[in-house]
C-alpha cells in the first residue's frame, strides 16, 4: 500500500509526539488509519490528502487523549526500540517531555505548525478554530514551556 | 513607508515571521518593530528555540504491526472458492442435522438443535442481506470517489493518491467480504455450540445404550 507507506511513518511520529509514548502512539496510529479507510469516501479531493488525513488524525488523537485523561493514566515518556542511535533518541525524549508539559490543545497546534509545517489557514480548517485562536495557543504553549523549564532548573538547583 | 507595527500587530505575524511565511513588506515591518522592542525579540527567540527543537526530532521507524493481515492481504483462497467452501460447510451441517433428524427417536436435544438451526438460517439470511447492501453501498462510494477524482484538478500526486484510494477501496471490499464470511462462520459455530451437540446427538441416536453409560 503505497499511500499507507508514504504516510504511516509521518503519522506514527506525529502520534509519538502527541501521546508521549510508543504504546499509545501505536494505538492511535491504528485508530487513525482505520478512520482514514472508513472515511475515504468523504475525501472530497479538493484539498491535499495529507491535510485531510491530519484532520482525522487530530480528531482521533484528541479523542484518545481525552479518554486517557478520564482514566487518569500517568503519562510515561518512554521510547521503545526504533533504530535511531541513542543520541537522537535522547533528543526525541527531550522533545516529548517538552510537549507533555503543555496542554493537549496547545500541543496539537505546536505539532501542526512546527512539526508538520501547515499554515495557520490549514490548521484553522483542521481543528475548526480561528487562526487567532491557533496563534494564541502557540503563545500560551511558549509561556507554559518557559514556566516548566524554569521550574525544572530551580528544581535541579535545590 | 512610515508605517510602524504595534506589539499586537507584530505578535499577530511573529510566528509566520519565524516560519518565513510573510510577504516582503510585512517582513520589513516586523523587522522594524523588532529593532526597537525587546519584548517581541525575546518572543521571537523562543519561537526560534522551538523551531530548533522541532528540527532535532529524528523520525522513528514504525514498529511492525499486522496491518496487511488485518486490513488488506487477500486470503490464499480466491473469493469465489471461499464462498463455495463456507456455503459448502454450511450445507454439510444442515445435511448432518437433517440425517440425524430423520432417525428415531426424536429426543429433546434434537428438537432444540433443529430449532436453533432455524434461528441460524433466518439470522444468517438477515445478516447476508445486510452485508450485500453494505457491499453495494461501498461500490457506490467507490464510483463517487472516482467521479470526484476525475473532476478534481489533475496534480500528479493527487492522481497517484486517487489510484491508490481506489485500490484501497477494493481492498476494503475484499476485507468486508471476508468479514462477512468469518461472521457467518462465527454464527454457525456459536449457535451450534462447538458441534459438540452434534456429536452428543450422534451418540444418543446411533448408540443410545452407549450414550447413557
Ligand atoms: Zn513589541
Amino acid at each position: 500500500m503505497q499511500l499507507i507507506d508514504r504516510h504511516e511513518g509521518r503519522l506514527y511520529n506525529y502520534c509519538l509526539r502527541m501521546t508521549g509514548n510508543a504504546d499509545d502512539a501505536m494505538d492511535v496510529l491504528q485508530d487513525v488509519l482505520l478512520s482514514v479507510y472508513r472515511n475515504l469516501a468523504t475525501f472530497r479531493g479538493d484539498g491535499s490528502f495529507g491535510g485531510w488525513m491530519f484532520r482525522i488524525a487530530s480528531f482521533r488523537c484528541a479523542d484518545h487523549l481525552r479518554r486517557r485523561m478520564r482514566r487518569g493514566q500517568e503519562e510515561d515518556v518512554e521510547i521503545a526500540d526504533g533504530c535511531a542511535p541513542t543520541q537522537q533518541l535522547d533528543a526525541n525524549r527531550e522533545i516529548q517531555q517538552m510537549l507533555q508539559s503543555i496542554s493537549d490543545e496547545q500541543r496539537q497546534v505546536i505539532e501542526l505548525k512546527f512539526f508538520q509545517n501547515f499554515t495557520f489557514e490549514e490548521i484553522s480548517g483542521q481543528l475548526g478554530i480561528s487562526t487567532n485562536t491557533a496563534k494564541s495557543r502557540v503563545y500560551r504553549a511558549l509561556a507554559s514551556m518557559r514556566k516548566s523549564s524554569e521550574a525544572s532548573v530551580t528544581g535541579e538547583g535545590q | 513607508m512610515k508605517t510602524e507595527y504595534s506589539c499586537e500587530q507584530c505578535g499577530d505575524r511573529l510566528i509566520e515571521f519565524a516560519c518565513e511565511e510573510l510577504s516582503v513588506l510585512e517582513r520589513q515591518l516586523v523587522d522594524r518593530h523588532l529593532a526597537r522592542c525587546t519584548g517581541c525579540q525575546s518572543q521571537l527567540t523562543e519561537l526560534w528555540e522551538l523551531q530548533r527543537s522541532a528540527s532535532e526530532w529524528s523520525d522513528q521507524r514504525v514498529p511492525g504491526w499486522p496491518r496487511r493481515e488485518l486490513f488488506f492481504e487477500p486470503s490464499p483462497w480466491p473469493l469465489r472458492i471461499q464462498w463455495v467452501l463456507s456455503s459448502g460447510s454450511f450445507a454439510m451441517l444442515v445435511l448432518v442435522v437433517l440425517i440425524l433428524a430423520w432417525q428415531e427417536p426424536l429426543d429433546d436435544q434434537l428438537q432444540s438443535i433443529t430449532t436453533r438451526l432455524g434461528d441460524l438460517e433466518s439470522s444468517s439470511e438477515e445478516y447476508l442481506a445486510g452485508a450485500v447492501a453494505q457491499l453495494r453501498q461501498d461500490q457506490v462510494s467507490t464510483n463517487q470517489l472516482l467521479a470526484r477524482s476525475l473532476m478534481a484538478q489533475s496534480r500528479q500526486e493527487r492522481r497517484e493518491d486517487m489510484a491508490e484510494l481506489v485500490r484501497l477501496m477494493d481492498g476494503l471490499q475484499v476485507q468486508r467480504q471476508q468479514d462477512t464470511e468469518n461472521n457467518l462462520q462465527y454464527l454457525i459455530s456459536t449457535q451450534i455450540e462447538d458441534r459438540r451437540d452434534i456429536e452428543a446427538l450422534a451418540r444418543t441416536v446411533w448408540y443410545p445404550q452407549g450414550g447413557k453409560q
